[in-house]
Order: C-alpha cells, then structure tokens, then sequence
C-alpha cells in the first residue's frame, strides 16, 4: 500500500468545490451570507468567524445575511447578536422563506433601514422555548434553572424591543405565545423596514 | 414468580394467592415503586379493611424507592381518613415519597426492621415537558407546592418546624432504622425473636 501519490499532488493545492460550496464562495465574495439553517453553538461559530472576516476586510461596505430558518438554541443567538452588534460594518438582513424563533431576533438585530424581508416570507417571534424542569434534580436547582432561563428571556425580550421600538412591557405580553406574522405585519410590528417587492 | 400456595378445606384443594391471604389478615404490602395501580390497589383495600372492622389494626408493610408525589398523598390521606389504626413497617427500604407513608402510620405503631434504610430528600423531578416560560413557572410552583406538602407531612409526623425539617433533608439524607427512631420518623426498631 502507497502512502503517498505524486500523481494526486496537485489536489492538495487546489480543492475540488463539489455541489453549492462554489456558489456559497462566490456570494462570500460580495459579502452575502446565507443562513438557511437552524441557530446551533457549531453554526454560531462559523457565522460569527464570516461577519469578523467580512468587518476585518472592509469596515464601511455592507454584509448581507439572507436568512431562512427555524431559530434554534438561545446560546447560539446570543452568540451571534453579540457580533453583529460588535461589528462596524452594516448588516442587511433579509428574510427569504421563513424567520422564526431565534432567527427573527437576528432579522430584527440588523442595522436600522437596511432589514428587508421578501414579499410572501413568513416570520414567528416568541419567549424562550423551554424543557422544564431538569428531570433527576431537585426542587432547589430546580428553581435556579428556572431564573437562569428567565434572565434568557427577559434578555431576548430586551433585544426585541430594543430593535422594533416597542416599550418592553408590550413586547413581554406579547411574547407569551407565538405571534405569527407575514411581511407586512413584520413591518407594521417594526421587525423589518422593507418589503423586496 | 408463582405467589399461590394451596389452600384446603372440606371441598378439597385450591390455589390462593400469597398476598390475598395476608390481606384477609390485613396485611398488606407495598412492595414497588408508588405507581398509579399500587395506590389504587392499597387504598381500596384500606377503605375495605376498615369497613369490615374498624377496631382491629391494619398492617402496611414497606419497602418502595417513591414515586409519584400525588400516589404517595392519596394512600397518605385515606390511611389518615380511616378508623383502624394502621401499624406500618419498613423492610428493606424506603425513600422519599414512601417515607411520608411510613411515618404517616399511627403514632407507636411505626416500626423498621434492624436493618432497614430510610432515605429523605425534598422532591425530585423525574419528567419535564417542553413548553414556554409562563408554562414552566407553573411547573415550578406546582411541584414547589408538591414540596411543601412532602414537608409539612414529615414535619407533622417528627413533631419538628417545617423550616428545621427543609433544612434537614436539603440534601438527600440516609439513614438507618435506629437514626430513624432518634428522628422520630419511627418509633420503634422490631426486635428479632430468635
């Protein structure tokens, strides 16, 4: 068995790109990312080492972040906001299909004028979505556990208010249950500023 | 495992089960995980003890790991409900939930064996369902309440504070029959006759 093969040199210096990567590597080009997965610890990391890249190349130019997703973990979101709003350069936000949960905090979160969302997306914000309580423990961390997600909560619902311009108490009542929205009601709930007609 | 044991009389022989038998000597066992059917077996059984002579005592022999708060309440409550006086030994052993059932027997007639196991600690959560926060308040409470409930009964039974009892079984306390005597959990230790 060969360990090594002279005539297979050249692949080690130009990758092969197989399926959508190539796209994907065009688009980062011009500074767009597409989000089209749910908030995860993994998929925070490589979005958030993109939008430092992207600031690190060019401070003054726009990042574009078109997302499609379901939202997921806070931790992830958290995560990703904190870049976003860290960053110098503008982030436009597009949603295209569907922002719900912890993605529409992250339409929510781009610059201010520059979040679209396309004409027949739909959007769902809410309160933190929780398994409660930690099954094994007792009532003592119990109760710890449940002030750790209320802190998450109240931190998103800040979030949220901050960004569509709503006084917090409004924001709270309404996000004890799902608010389903299309783009219209996103941008009359000041979510989005834009419809791309 | 085979629990009947032949029986005999005049018409010739019979099976009959081991724990039926005891039971017309009101003696019942608790020998499980307080689920659902377990409680609702012991508590018919004690209303139907106590309707066929409410003088004579009734046996509640134990040896469960707990279960479901609310199962452990119910047998707790009719025990209190009914007449007879109810004599509950602990055998083995008995946790959490099942402890309230041992201490909630008639006071001088709540004996462990010589080397019984008596483990105290406040509730644990063995389910959860995924809901929002509002929801999970309510969980909280609720099992908050369950808690107190657990609390009160084993401070009602030791003759202790409920607030000296919530120190003590912050954390899950183990015990042997005789520290069990010197709580007041129990009262006596059952001596060997050998």
């Amino acid at each position: 068995m060969k360990y090594s093969n002279h005539e297979h040199d050249h692949e080690n210096i130009r990758p092969i790109l197989t399926g959508y990567a190539d796209t994907y590597v065009k688009l980062a080009k011009h500074r767009v990312i597409v989000v089209a997965e749910n908030v995860s610890a993994n998929m925070a990391a490589e979005l958030s080492a993109l939008l430092l890249y992207f600031d690190n190349e060019d401070h003054e130019s726009v990042i574009e972040m078109y997302l499609h997703s379901n939202g997921g973990a806070t931790s992830g979101l958290s995560n990703i906001y904190d870049v976003m709003q860290m960053i110098s350069a503008p982030i436009k936000t597009v949603c295209v299909g569907k922002c719900y949960s912890a993605a529409a905090v992250l339409l929510a979160a781009g610059t201010k004028g520059e979040r679209y969302a396309m004409k027949n997306s739909s959007i769902m914000i809410h309160g933190i979505q929780v398994g409660f309580p930690l099954p094994g423990h007792d009532i003592t961390s119990s109760k710890n556990y449940y002030e750790f997600l209320k802190e998450h909560n109240d931190n998103i619902i800040k979030i949220l208010a901050h960004h569509t311009g709503h006084p917090l108490e409004k924001v709270k009542e309404d996000c004890n249950q799902d608010i389903w929205m299309n783009a219209k009601q996103a941008l009359e709930y000041g979510l989005i500023d834009h419809i791309v007609e | 495992m085979n629990t009947l044991v032949l029986e005999s009389n005049e018409l010739g022989e019979f099976p009959v089960d081991v724990y039926q038998k005891l039971s017309n000597d009101r003696i019942l066992f608790i020998c499980d995980d307080l689920t659902d059917s377990v409680a609702s077996d012991i508590v018919a059984t004690l209303l139907l003890k106590d309707a066929e002579d409410s003088e004579k005592k009734i046996t509640l022999f134990i040896n469960s790991m707990g279960g479901d708060i609310r199962n452990a309440l119910m047998i707790y409550d009719m025990m209190q409900m009914i007449d007879s006086p109810i004599e509950t030994v602990c055998i083995g052993f008995a946790m959490n939930e099942a402890v309230i059932i041992l201490a909630g027997g008639t006071p001088g007639m709540r004996l462990a064996t010589k080397n019984a196991s008596i483990a105290v600690s406040q509730l644990t959560s063995d389910w959860f369902i995924n809901s929002d926060l509002p929801n999970a308040k309510k969980m909280l409470d609720l099992s908050m309440q369950d808690n107190k409930r657990m609390m009160d009964i084993l401070a009602k039974c030791t003759g202790k504070t409920l607030k000296q009892v919530s120190k003590d079984f912050d954390r899950k306390v183990f015990m042997n029959s005789a520290q069990a005597v010197k709580y007041n959990l129990i009262d006596k230790v059952v001596k060997s006759n050998k």
